[in-house]
């Protein structure tokens, strides 16, 4: 039966993705464009306007601009999902887990091609690569993780109080400008560092930056801590959806 | 011989919490007190007006919501309903949709995918099947949702009104395939508020009113009596 459900993820998942591309002129170049559209306006306020740049400012817009984007993303998309399921949950019993899911995986796909294409930039930005880069997989699934528990947990929400869903809008922006995409961490004084790295998402840009910019391996007892702290969120809401599983139906009328 | 009892419930009780705000809160009872029992082979009718708790009761039957009150025993019957068009996904081709739909079913892909000409045949949907389904219209959207749903074999199908789906010659092929079901092995529970159709299709069937189960027994008997109450009611 599990193994059913993973493969109706991604069958999900690859149509979805099918559908994205045919609906749009411009298709899978959307993917690309629509960070680079982010980093122009960074660029052009912090870089142009304001004087405030660091060196290598690009790379590091990018390199903060994308894991966020990602993050963002697919809390904002998953975030409705049980309630756009509505119609299928009307008409069969399906584990409403598998909504998010596929939210999920749909973004995490077209992160990762995005991601090939950062590791391309900096290459031909002139930032040599290192043997530290290898270190990304494991950033990746840390923040995979991250993502999903965060994910689980508003998709699961939002159903009930469906004004959430500007309170989650609110607190990305929030967790946006406290994450340090566009100013560097040293801005910050040094007493409110320990509080500025409580937020996950500064955390891993942070280790981002520090094996793509700075030749260095990045913070591993951060990143398992998030590692654990994510899976054991994912799985008290995975239990906490099953619960559920009879009780949404009713309540997304 | 005795039939084999595939489910029943008993002292069936749903209730709808319909919140405007956290504030206000108010509460409907769609089903008071329902019970019925469904054995193998049987096609059962279940009758009643508008707002009588009819399709609540079919998502009860489909597993897909619990009831807060009463009992609901389920000999391991898998069950499916019968229009499945509200679930498919207007961004995803005809064909797509059925491997997603028949896989939501609970069937498996290469099933799904064995079937697929004969379900794609009979739609009649070969020109389209490629495109998504948000530039079929309604009635293509009912012919796929029919075609994908009568390739299925599930313990037991449930159906809520949809006969009236297509054309006029789709429908009389609809019709008479649907005949067929009710005739073969296959266990049925039909909601219509139409007493004809359950009269012609049904051996048994349960007459709902206000949520209650006013009456239950052969379709011909109940369908008299119902169609002589809401007669009686008329004149008043």
């Amino acid at each position: 039966m599990f193994q059913h459900y993973i493969q109706l993820v991604a069958i999900k998942v690859a149509a979805n993705l099918q559908a994205e591309v045919s609906r749009h002129y411009l298709s899978y170049l959307w993917w690309v464009f629509e960070p680079i559209l982010h980093m122009l306006v960074f660029y052009i306020i912090f870089n142009m306007l304001l004087r405030r740049g660091t060196e290598n400012f690009v790379a590091y817009l990018l390199t903060g601009l994308i894991p966020w984007l990602w993050f963002n993303k697919t809390i904002a998309n998953s975030m409705m999902s049980i309630i756009q399921g509505r119609g299928l949950m009307m008409q069969v019993h399906l584990p409403k887990i598998i909504l998010p899911t596929i939210v999920i995986f749909q973004d995490f796909v077209k992160q990762s091609i995005v991601m090939v294409l950062l590791i391309i930039f900096l290459f031909a930005y002139g930032i040599k690569p290192s043997v530290y880069w290898f270190a990304l997989p494991a950033l990746i699934l840390t923040q995979l993780c991250l993502i999903s528990a965060c994910a689980y947990f508003t998709a699961s929400i939002v159903p009930f109080l469906p004004d959430l869903k500007f309170l989650v809008g609110a607190g990305l922006q929030m967790m946006m400008f406290g994450s340090g995409i566009f100013y560097s961490t040293e801005a910050i004084p040094a007493k409110y560092h320990r509080f500025f790295f409580m937020n996950p998402m500064a955390n891993l840009i942070n280790n981002y930056r520090k094996i793509f910019l700075y030749n260095q391996w990045p913070d591993w007892h951060a990143l398992l801590l998030i590692f654990e702290i994510s899976l054991v969120f994912i799985l008290i809401m995975s239990l906490v959806i099953k619960k559920l599983d009879h009780i949404y139906p009713r309540v997304v009328l | 011989m005795t039939k084999e009892l595939l489910i029943s419930l008993e002292n069936i009780g749903v209730s709808f919490s319909v919140g405007k705000s956290i504030f206000r809160k108010e509460r409907i009872q769609a089903i008071r007190d329902v019970s019925l029992e469904l054995y193998r082979g049987d096609s059962l009718g279940v009758i009643g007006r508008n707002g009588a708790g009819k399709s609540t009761l079919l998502q009860i039957l489909g597993g897909i919501i619990l009831p807060d009150t009463g009992k609901i025993i389920n000999n391991k019957a898998t069950t499916s309903l019968m229009a499945l068009q509200a679930g498919f996904d207007p961004e995803l081709s005809g064909r797509m949709n059925i491997l997603v739909g028949g896989m939501l079913l609970g069937f498996r892909k290469k099933d799904v995918k064995k079937n697929m000409d004969k379900i794609i045949a009979f739609s009649e949907l070969e020109n389209f099947i490629d495109s998504p389904v948000k530039a079929y219209s309604t009635g293509m959207k009912a012919r796929l949702g029919f075609s994908l749903a009568l390739e299925m074999n599930p313990d037991v199908l449930l159906i809520d009104e949809v006969l009236g789906v297509g054309d006029v010659q789709f429908q009389k092929k609809a019709v008479a395939v649907m005949k067929e079901k009710f005739l073969s092995d296959q266990t049925i529970v039909l909601v219509s508020h139409s007493a004809a159709t359950v009269k012609t299709l049904c051996n048994r069937a349960v007459w709902i009113e206000n949520g209650i189960t006013h009456m239950t027994g052969q379709a011909d008997e109940v369908v008299t009596a119902y169609e002589a109450f809401v007669r009686g009611n008329r004149k008043i």
